[in-house]
């Protein structure tokens, strides 16, 4: 009798491991995959990054560590997810810290007044903590953020309802069994540390700075947690980094900014108030949408002048050649195939343009006489935005300028409806100009640019190696040509009909 | 509380039961059922004990009542005419007691109940009552206990926490089924042992039932609520036709599903509660339906209702009346009719003081009203064609017509008015519009192509192993005796679909059965 017994407590305890990993295991499938997808890269190696950026929509789509990997060598991860309110962010950031030793931390202070600790949509407290092991420090998030007991999300369910389904997701995402995709069998993990590039470019709202002095008195979760953020890494001799990115701000949310000031004086940390400060972004070319996330134009600029920053101001080591680091470089591979796919899959001029605001492709272009896109000046302006410089004075940020590199012969080529070529050669770090020439050549670090007015328009022909790298002169008003910097190869050529 | 937390709560009650020596099991079922009766309904509470209390003081004064005159009896040995008369006077002291009782009792259900709906019949504004949970499964099962100590079938149960487990045991406090004390206070009183072999039937019960209500009944809610909320004539008969089919298994599918499931429990914790349903749309007559349809509900009212009426003395007046001007056969027949027509007219106010509710009650009770007066006929016909009416085929032709009839009075069920069920029935014959049968129509329904492929899968292993019941199969007894991998795979499998394939989570109320609101 006890045999038996025993035999079927075994036999039951086997079942319950069985099904406990078949459940595991579909609850990995059905899962969706957008925490995954950023986080396992992360907790794959959190001990690397020197530096991690926490924050939410704003800092995900605006800065790229990749970036400052190449032009730095500062190795960071963005942590940040859409919809994080900073109640959230503390969280994202005590559960990173559990592998994670960084140097310094950047916290996004975006929306540093709101009273709630979660935002109306449910699945974003998902996207940013789904991802992390259920620890004790995971379950201590669940539990304070839950905690509210009249907290609601948008659908009119309680947070405090939803909670069991932060632990045992499969609650959340069972539906998901009638729109499973490939992507659900085989993830495709972040290529881009964190971050995520959103193309548009979108018209900004209107906007005018205020007065630095003007600012919220203290009073709601964010500014609570934002503390407790600070205290948190202090405590564990990590520098802190306060940014308030740059988008169209309302005056609220400038005041909210602005405020952030005292605390950041209050705590001895740094403070970049680039709404204020409103000369790293063009809003003009470098917005996604219009209430404002930045496009990869403007999250370059932002990363690029982050990178300067964080370079001058803290001691932290170039990873680049570092054998640990090695992985890396495949990494940067990726990434900029990655971007390469990026611009072959656009077949809009406008972003097309604005993702030629990148230091890792020079450019070959030509426009017709008679193309409209003189006219627009929206299209004027992104084509100058390709070569716009970061003009950078040591020591003095606030003299950062963000001023238009003067592409003198488009201005000539616009007024007389002339035929122009455009040559960014970023590798040789040479840019020419052709105005009103019917043809020529140009000599560039990747090979000799020759153009031809025709009937069809300005054709391009790229020569190199000893043979035709690149020829074209299909229909279209607007030809480029985009060279990969490392390769010197030509990795998209399109003409544009406008 | 969801399903999932009910059947953990209960799975969880169970274990606890389990450790405790028998004798004391119901005391811990006792605070397990209050627990849970607290943290669902604290408000209703005081009417769940409300019943309770008067329903155990006046059968023990109705037992008491009983006693004394039996020892009055045994001490004054009392002439014929005395003995009479003393039984007499004690049997109407009983009667106060036990009316007191019940129609207090029946009061409350009815206030709670009918308010809104008769507030609704003068136009007046509902004051939204909440009914207690479980008010009319526990109101029921009291007064049928009240109603048999009366009848001396029983005898009063003297101690109050026994006799308040019987009332409030938490499984049946949801949507019943309608216990009977003599079956199931001894049970309730030293739950029995459940061994490996019971508790697998226990929780594969409760796996099928979530499988019922998760799977089907609440995957074909959207469909049924879009086309039966809709305005006249938005849809076809075609699509009023797939609708009132998808409520006959949502129907079947919630209620049944949500029995499997208490069931399941109640068998963990060692204690058998009495069959609710038996495959009904196998039924070959609508009587045959309703005696597998709500089993207990409709024996209650067997037993309280129809043989109480049936046999009254105006009843077999009408019938000896009756008898000369219709002859025997018809006239033994109709205390029956009237007692299925009144049974259901009851049934019908039970689900609510409307309309479309009194109408459906009256179509089942006239169906079966006319099928006992025409009984005579068939059985002659019958009788004359024995090799048609025993052959597999008119089996099925009864099959088939018996879902046709339940089918025509789930309209009247299932629509807000009576005027609605009739526009509907009417549509199925003048507007058929079969063209709207298509999946794009069902997606905008709220079922697309994937989960009507679910819907349909999950419907066609409903009626396997409805089937294969119907046949004398034991399923449940089959799975188990399959080899361990086999065994296994099948459960897991279950488990999965339930869990992936089922309405849950936060957007869905699963935890809401029709049969709550009766």
């Amino acid at each position: 009798m006890k045999k038996k017994s025993l035999l079927h407590a075994l036999q039951t305890a086997a079942f319950c491991m069985v099904l406990l990993c078949v459940l595991l295991a579909v609850t990995k499938l059905v899962e969706r995959k957008a925490s995954e997808i950023r986080l396992r890269p992360f907790l794959r190696s959190a001990e690397d990054y020197d530096v991690l950026f926490i924050g939410d929509s704003h800092m995900v789509n605006g800065v790229f560590p990749m970036e400052l990997w190449q032009d730095y060598g500062i190795a960071a991860y963005n942590i940040s997810s859409y919809g994080n309110t900073l109640p959230v962010s503390y969280w994202v950031l005590m559960n990173a810290l559990i592998d994670a030793s960084p140097q310094v931390v950047v916290i996004d202070v975006k929306d540093v007044d709101k009273s709630y600790k979660l935002s109306g949509n449910s699945s974003d407290a998902h996207t940013a903590l789904d991802g992390f092991p259920l620890t004790l420090t995971k379950a201590r998030a669940i539990e304070d953020l839950m905690s509210e007991p009249y907290a609601m999300d948008d659908e009119g369910n309680y947070y405090a309802d939803l909670k069991w389904e932060y632990y045992f997701t499969l609650g959340k995402y069972h539906t998901r069994w009638s729109e499973l995709t490939p992507g659900d069998w085989n993830v495709a993990y972040s290529r881009q540390k964190g971050a995520e590039m959103v193309i548009g470019v979108a018209q900004p709202d209107d906007y005018d700075i205020i007065d630095e002095r003007q600012a919220f008195e203290e009073s709601g979760w964010g500014f609570v947690y934002l503390r407790r953020m600070i205290e948190a890494c202090q405590e564990r001799g990590i520098d802190i980094l306060l940014t308030h990115l740059p988008y169209p701000a309302s005056e609220e949310s400038q005041m909210a900014g602005n405020a952030v000031r005292y605390i950041a004086e209050e705590y001895g940390v740094g403070y970049i108030d680039f709404v204020s400060l409103d000369q790293v972004a063009d809003y003009r070319t470098d917005c996604y949408d219009s209430f404002s996330h930045l496009n990869p134009s403007g999250a370059r600029k932002v990363t690029d002048y982050l990178g300067r920053y964080l370079r001058e101001h803290y001691d932290l080591p170039d990873r680049r050649g570092d054998a640990h680091y090695q992985a890396w470089e495949q990494e940067v591979e990726d990434y900029i195939r990655l971007k390469i796919d990026l611009l072959a899959a656009q077949d809009d001029l406008i972003n097309t343009l604005m993702l030629l605001h990148d230091g890792n492709f020079s450019v070959c272009l030509a426009v017709d006489g008679d193309s409209p896109l003189y006219e627009s000046e929206r299209l004027m302006l992104l084509l100058q935005n390709i070569a716009r410089e970061h003009i950078y004075e040591e020591d003095e940020f606030s003299k950062w300028s963000n001023a238009l590199f003067p592409l003198e012969a488009l201005e000539d080529a616009a007024a007389e409806r002339a035929g122009y070529v455009l040559l960014v050669d970023r590798l040789g770090g040479t840019l020419s100009e052709r105005a009103g020439e019917t043809e020529g050549a140009m000599e560039a670090s990747f090979g000799r640019l020759s153009f031809e007015t025709t009937a069809e328009g300005v054709t391009l022909r790229l020569e190199g190696d000893g043979g035709v790298k690149a020829r074209l002169e299909q229909d279209g008003d607007v030809r480029i040509l985009v060279i990969d910097n490392r390769t010197g190869e030509v990795v998209l050529q399109r003409s544009f009909a406008l | 509380m969801s399903l999932f937390q009910l059947a953990a709560f209960g799975i969880a009650g169970a274990g606890l039961c389990r450790l405790c020596p028998r004798r004391l099991r119901y005391v811990v079922l006792l605070a397990i059922s209050f627990g849970f009766y607290a943290a669902r309904a604290l408000t209703g509470l005081p009417f769940l004990l409300l019943t309770m209390l008067t329903t155990w003081a006046a059968a023990l004064r109705i037992g008491r009542i009983a006693q004394a005159l039996k020892a009055q009896l045994a001490q004054q040995a009392p002439g014929r005419e005395e003995k009479r008369r003393m039984k007499e006077a004690a049997r109407s002291r009983q009667r106060r007691w036990m009316l007191a009782a019940l129609v207090m009792n029946f009061a409350v259900l009815a206030v709670l109940k009918y308010t809104d709906d008769l507030l609704g019949w003068t136009g007046a504004q509902p004051l939204g009552l909440l009914l207690p949970l479980g008010i009319s499964f526990y109101t029921f099962q009291s007064m049928g206990y009240l109603l048999d100590v009366y009848g001396g079938k029983i005898q009063p149960e003297r101690s109050l926490p026994r006799f308040a487990l019987f009332v409030s045991f938490f499984p049946q406090l949801i949507q019943g089924p309608i216990g009977r004390y003599g079956e199931l206070a001894p049970q309730l009183a030293a739950p029995e042992d459940v061994d490996f072999d019971g508790m697998r039937r226990g929780l594969m019960l409760m796996l099928w039932g979530l499988f019922k209500k998760l799977v089907i009944a609440d995957r074909a809610l959207p469909v049924i609520d879009a086309v039966f909320s809709a305005q006249a004539g938005a849809y076809g008969g075609a699509m009023d036709v797939l609708a009132v089919l998808l409520y006959a298994a949502q129907q079947y599918c919630d209620f049944s599903g949500g029995i499997d499931l208490v069931t399941g429990i109640a068998r963990l914790c060692g204690v058998r509660l009495a069959p609710n349903f038996r495959r009904p749309y196998f039924a070959v007559s609508l009587g045959d339906f309703w005696r597998r349809w709500h089993i207990t509900l409709g024996a209650w009212m067997r037993d309280y209702v129809f043989y109480p009426f049936a046999l009254t003395r105006p009843m077999a007046r009408l019938s000896k009346a009756a008898k000369g001007r219709f002859g025997a056969e018809l006239a033994r027949a109709l205390p029956a009719a009237l007692g299925n027509l009144l049974v259901f007219l009851l049934v019908g106010l039970w689900h609510g003081a409307t309309a479309n509710y009194l109408l459906w009650g009256f179509y089942n009770g006239a169906i079966l009203a006319i099928t006992a007066l025409l009984e005579p006929v068939y059985k002659r016909m019958n009788a004359r064609l024995p090799r048609l009416t025993a052959s597999r085929g008119f089996h099925i032709f009864r099959v088939l017509r018996t879902f046709l009839i339940v089918n025509i009075g789930w309209f009247f069920d299932r629509c807000a008015r009576a005027g609605d069920a009739m526009r509907m029935l009417g549509s199925v014959v003048t507007g058929w519009r079969g063209s709207e049968l298509n999946l794009t129509l069902l997606a905008v329904l709220g079922l697309p192509q994937k989960e009507a492929a679910v819907l349909a899968l999950a419907l066609l292993l409903l009626f396997t192993v409805s089937l294969a019941q119907e046949h004398g199969a034991d399923v449940g007894g089959w799975v188990l005796r399959q080899k361990l991998p086999v065994r296994w795979f099948i459960l897991m499998t279950g488990i999965v679909s339930v869990l992936l394939l089922g309405v849950w989570g936060s957007g869905f109320d699963e935890a809401t059965f029709i049969y709550y609101q009766f």
